[in-house]
């Protein structure tokens, strides 16, 4: 039985529908990420499976329990804010005690509870503490603390890291892996960042304006995308769209014109061979795949517009900022410089197709 | 940023101005109330006292009903301030988190209670207290005080209310706090400014309200310090020693109030609890 079960949740803000039919399952222990850009209702969807928000129709169980109608506290959940919403007049002890305390559990038990949250999070020395005498992560570690030592059966996370600077939040990132680890417990965490959502995640649910566009491991979505919004998100630089035209079709595979590298004939295995054969298709490479250095039967030539050296690779762009920008990926050592045209292997096996509206074919 | 010199001039101008505006009364009123009558009435006025004396002093407490008048006013204006704040706070806290019909239209009507001059309320209040068996009774001051500091409180306080971060009012939702428990536990420590700000108004409004005070206070023993103080001035003569030692009493617990729940007043408070 599914530890979080979500059916057809709608949910509007006036005139503006921001859940627009949303239905998915967490299995107990499962880490669950709700990626997707600005806006896309992801934040809501957590709200609402949290009870702050009242849904206009669907349910949701916890646990096999309809808890639709229930009260925030009596969901068996936790929840970990954005901005960490701190009780800035208590100390530690105090912010992570406060639900025990309102969940009626004697002050003896609630110290233990607190101290083993504590030692599980590196903040016992700092249990006197107020919210403003810590630094940015040592708030989020209490807010986290605040969250364990209720033990809920669903920890909700609502972007947690992304008021830390870069280095803390790959350091907060590692440590909610291992806390997920440590505690077994079931996690739903929303974030706008793909590399948060591919690295923790064992469940990848991709929203776009108020509706699911996939779920799925992260390797699935990175490596078997639905449509081309998916293939666009998951993965970092992003899949590269070009036009392809269909000129053929030998065994099961579509044989295609791409005049942006110069390409006649490129066979690419669609998903599913359509039945009628389209004229013109969209083609997805990702930079790894369109790269120096990999087994690749075609050569494509492309003209260095920038270059951004990372050290262990360095990219190619063609046009910079522009939505027709091709990436490529070069060896860390290349040394491609802006104006240079740079030959490299693509991997017509890792290609995917896209029909206009943005459907894998 | 950097400011040229003459801003600077006249910013040191602006502030001497008016810390000379408002201080140089207070000195006045307090320094002459330690001279001897002669001094205080001299042709030629002393900036500092030539002479010492705490003659005024001893008769003001001694000699005169200024002590009741103190305590009347204390009364009064303490009873005032705790009652206004145990009704602003729920009020203002209903105000901005309850969700009921009529809520920004009742929210908005009652400033209208400032619409009237006192003077226009005064003779029907007169009438309701004599009903009630009010009228020379500080209690009724107590009420009247408090009705009209309110308005003001709770719109000052609601906006206190919504200056607290929504996501710190959830996270007691989810800890499973009452709403209760979250006015008092939570929200009131977080706008503790306001409602030290609030106190100090519904204090200093009390402890300076004249008009009903006169009206429906009838007796002499129970004047409050400004009603029964304005009778020190006599009609052919003022006893001008006497009048500022009075007064400099009456200063007391203003600045002591302001001295105490002055501490409220600090910024940030919630400073550490988001971002």
């Amino acid at each position: 039985m599914a530890q979080l079960a979500v059916e057809n949740f709608r949910k509007s803000f006036g005139p503006v529908n921001v859940i627009r039919g949303v239905s998915l399952e967490a299995e107990s222990g499962e880490f669950v990420v709700f990626v997707g850009p600005s806006g896309c209702g992801k934040s809501t969807l957590l709200r609402l499976i949290a009870g702050l928000e009242t849904v206009d129709s669907g349910t949701v169980s916890i646990g096999g329990r309809d808890v639709t109608k229930a009260d925030p506290a009596r969901r068996g959940i936790a929840m970990v804010f954005q901005t960490y919403a701190l009780y800035p007049h208590m100390n530690v002890a105090d912010n992570m005690g406060f639900g025990l305390e309102m969940a009626g559990i004697a002050k003896d038990e609630r110290t233990r509870l607190v101290r083993e949250a504590a030692d599980l999070l590196h903040l016992t020395d700092y249990l006197d503490r107020k919210p403003r005498q810590l630094s940015g992560g040592q708030r989020q570690r209490v807010a986290i603390g605040r969250a364990i030592v209720r033990k809920p059966d669903i920890f909700l996370f609502d972007e947690p890291l992304s008021n830390l600077d870069a280095e803390l939040r790959v350091k907060m990132r590692l440590e909610i892996a291992r806390l997920h680890k440590e505690l077994g417990a079931t996690m739903v965490y929303v974030t706008h960042d793909q590399v948060e959502a591919m690295t923790l995640a064992d469940k990848i649910v991709v929203l776009r304006s108020g509706v699911v566009e996939q779920i799925g491991s992260p390797m699935e979505l990175y490596s078997n995308p639905d449509n081309s919004f998916v293939a666009g998100f998951i993965g970092s630089p992003r899949m590269n769209f070009v036009q392809a035209t269909v000129t053929g079709q030998r065994d099961d595979q579509l044989l295609l014109d791409v005049p942006e590298f110069a390409l006649s004939g490129l066979p690419v295995r669609p998903r599913a061979m359509p039945s009628s054969r389209p004229a013109s298709l969209m083609l997805g490479i990702r930079p790894e795949h369109l790269a120096e250095g990999i087994a690749g039967s075609h050569r494509v030539s492309l003209r260095c517009n920038a270059v951004e050296r990372l050290g262990a690779v360095t990219y190619l762009h063609t046009a910079p900022g522009e939505d027709s920008t091709v990436t490529a990926q070069l060896a860390g050592s290349s040394s491609a410089r802006t104006g240079d045209v740079v030959e490299v292997n693509l991997a017509s096996e890792r290609c995917f197709l896209f029909d206009q509206d943005g459907a894998r074919v | 940023m950097k400011r040229s010199a003459a801003i600077n001039a006249l910013m040191v101008a602006c502030g001497a101005f008016f810390v000379t505006l408002v201080g140089l009364p207070f000195w006045w009123v307090v320094s002459g109330s330690v001279k001897v009558p002669q001094e205080i009435i001299a042709r030629t006025p002393t900036m500092f006292p030539h002479s010492f004396t705490l003659q005024h002093y001893t008769k003001l407490f001694d000699g005169s009903a200024y002590p009741d008048y103190l305590l009347n006013s204390l009364i009064v204006a303490v009873s005032s301030t705790v009652l206004t704040l145990v009704l602003a706070i729920p009020a203002a806290f209903a105000f901005f988190r309850l969700d009921f019909p009529g809520r920004s239209a009742l929210y908005r009507t009652i400033l209208l209670a400032y619409a009237f001059p006192s003077i226009v309320v005064l003779i029907p209040l007169f009438g309701l207290f004599a009903k009630i068996g009010l009228v020379d009774r500080l209690p009724a001051l107590v009420i009247v005080n408090a009705a009209f500091a309110l308005p003001f409180s709770i719109w000052m306080l609601r906006s206190f209310f919504a200056g607290v971060p929504k996501e710190i009012e959830e996270a007691a939702v989810m800890d499973g706090a009452s709403t209760m428990t979250i006015l008092r536990r939570i929200m009131i420590p977080l706008v503790a400014p306001g409602i030290a700000s609030v106190g100090i108004y519904a204090f200093v409004s009390a402890w300076t309200e004249y008009v009903f005070t006169s009206v429906l206070i009838l007796s002499d023993a129970k004047r409050t310090l400004p009603v029964g103080f304005s009778g020190i001035i006599g009609q052919y003569q003022i006893d001008w020693g006497l009048l500022l030692a009075g007064a400099t009493v009456a200063i007391v617990p203003v600045v002591a109030i302001f001295a105490l729940i002055g501490r409220g007043f600090v910024s940030g408070l919630t400073e550490g609890a988001v971002k």
